[in-house]
């Protein structure tokens, strides 16, 4: 049997790969947002049922950048968790 | 169209990695802010087939990996390509991973998950420092190099002046680079003219696109150079293309940054920071390629010092730069130029290439030049259009100079810093006398009607004082 703090160590390294995804595409989606909104602000003026995630254009102009932002504060928790994580196991 | 657009950097960036999700991760990063030359390789068996067929600009390289890990990979590349930096990301969060690492040459060490601000420092960091060692390395042979410069790219350009030579091998160094150019120097020195020089040698497929700054306020310089949307302000009837769209995958040459407004500044920056613009009247970013080219005839360390020049704009242009000397300094050129100029004024005015006499270079000489070659230019232009006889008369260039001089005499004398008060104990008037007649003869090259018009004194005048020291 594998020892505990070998496990997690390992488990770790895997954990901060995915999550290295997760931080470096955050902000990429995040400017691309950024980008299409004054295309779709214009569409949307034109199509006035549109809706975008089944939500109304409006609705998503001030939810969509708060998920994103969401998703990079949790990758920034997951980084300090598994940092304090594998502190724990060194001490 | 996009195969079309220009590859940056030139060389590519070769990214290792086993985990193809990252892979594509980092190649979107990289895409995003700019960086379209990527290869990728999950397998790092294949990494010296790569680097054998391709000429490498940066690696990426992941630490843990099957088959050959990337301590390991290190260790193989840095003896055969230590030109090339090679920045480790890795899930491994050990000091003695990292030290090890940058022992073995490693350009730069960073834990995953990376923040892409962090990155992004990281890879224009090591793409600058290797860039810089580069050219450093190609001006060295440059420099030493006895080879003549026969580039046509400087047929324009008249000179036989040393000086000039040295820019020229220095243009050919720094034309490829991707970072700005900045080219100082007082008017009509031929900023515009190297510009292009340096167009032609970096061979680029856009457009030479010249703009003068000077006189634009804030609002004309952002619609020149960004354009605008259709609506965008009153007036804005259509969408137009600004100047940094028209020199995509081509040279701007944006001359008299000297004289921007401070908030013009600021978009300058951005433009060459992030190679970033918004049109006027939208908030969508557009990406420029263009190699941008700046000129100015002030001092712009000055300029910072008045706090009309930002600092951080002036170290953004630092990197490649380089200062014309004015004709005044370069007088070895000056029957080269009149010859050249007396040509091109007489097929325009479709007449005879006159001859001078040659005391015609000595006058000339005497002469500050505040306009450079543009002012001998029109100076020879109209001195050929007065011309009736076969020999050129040298009394239109004696007029022209002789109404120039004196305005600039006052201006000296009357400056409380003058070099007058910055002498401890004054010399007599028969001292100084002497000292201005003789600089008067050495810079007319001991002619002496030449010398008396410099002095404001008639040739006898000159001639009696100089027999009376004799005596």
């Amino acid at each position: 049997m594998k020892d505990s703090s070998v496990t997690i160590a390992e488990t770790s390294h895997k954990i901060n790969n995915m999550n290295h995804a997760i931080m470096l595409n955050a902000p990429i989606i995040k400017s691309a947002w950024n980008d299409v909104i004054s295309m779709l602000k214009e569409y949307s003026e034109e199509l006035e049922d549109f809706t975008v995630a089944g939500m109304s254009f409006e609705q998503a102009c001030s939810i969509i950048p708060e998920l994103i932002s969401g998703i990079e504060n949790c990758s920034l928790n997951i980084k300090n968790a598994v940092g304090d994580l594998k502190k724990s196991i060194s001490d | 169209m996009a195969e079309n657009l220009k590859l940056y950097p030139s060389k590519p960036i070769l990214i290792v990695d086993d985990d193809s999700e990252l892979l594509k991760t980092f190649n979107a990063t990289l895409s995003s802010a700019g960086f379209n030359n990527t290869l990728l390789c999950n397998d790092s068996r294949k990494i010296f087939k790569i680097l054998e067929k391709n000429e490498i600009s940066l690696i990426i390289l992941d630490l843990i990996m099957p088959h050959l890990r990337g301590d390991e990979l290190l260790e193989q590349i840095m003896p055969i390509y230590p030109q090339v930096p090679v920045i480790i990301v890795s899930g491994v969060n050990d000091v003695s991973s990292a030290v090890r690492c940058l022992n073995k040459g490693a350009y730069n060490y960073m834990v995953k998950p990376v923040e892409r601000g962090a990155f992004l420092q990281a890879i224009n960091n090591a793409l600058d420092s290797s860039e810089i060692r580069n050219e450093n390395i190609r001006l060295k042979k440059q420099f030493f190099s006895d080879t003549s410069i026969e580039n046509k790219a400087f047929s324009p350009i008249i000179t036989n002046n040393n000086k000039m030579k040295y820019i020229f091998r220095y243009c050919e160094v720094v034309a490829h680079s991707s970072q700005p150019i900045l080219i100082t120097g007082e008017t009509g020195t031929g900023k515009e003219l190297f510009a292009q020089a340096i167009y032609k040698l970096a061979e680029c497929k856009g457009e030479f696109v010249p703009v003068n700054a000077a006189g634009l306020d804030d609002n004309l310089f952002s619609d020149t150079l960004f354009g605008h949307k259709k609506g965008a302000f009153t007036g804005a009837s259509k969408t137009r293309r600004g100047l940094v769209a028209k020199a995509q995958n081509g040279v701007l040459f944006l001359d008299e940054i000297g004289d921007l407004s401070i908030p013009s500044q600021v978009k300058l920056l951005r433009l060459l920071q992030e190679r970033e613009y918004s049109p006027l009247g939208t908030d969508l970013t557009s990406r420029s390629n263009a190699k941008i080219i700046l000129g100015t005839h002030r001092d712009l360390q000055e300029q910072i010092k008045k706090e009309k020049f930002r600092k951080d704009l002036y170290y953004r242009l630092s990197m490649h730069q380089f200062h014309l000397p004015p004709l005044r300094e370069r007088l070895d050129d000056m029957p080269l130029l009149l010859n050249e100029f007396l040509k091109h004024a007489s097929k325009d005015l479709g007449k005879k290439t006159p001859v001078y006499h040659p005391e015609l270079i000595n006058l000339l000489s005497t002469y500050s030049f505040p306009g450079n070659i543009r002012e001998l230019q029109s100076m020879v232009f109209e001195a050929v259009s007065r011309h009736k006889s076969r020999m050129l008369s040298s009394s239109a260039f004696e007029k022209y100079i002789g109404n120039t001089q004196p305005e600039n005499k006052p201006q000296d004398l009357t400056d409380h810093n003058n070099w007058a008060s910055k002498l401890q104990i004054l010399p007599s008037l028969k001292d100084v006398t002497d000292i201005i007649v003789d600089e008067a003869l050495k810079r007319s090259n001991g002619n002496q009607r030449i010398a008396s018009n410099l002095l404001g004194i008639t040739p006898q005048a000159l001639s009696k004082r100089l027999k009376n020291r004799k005596t």
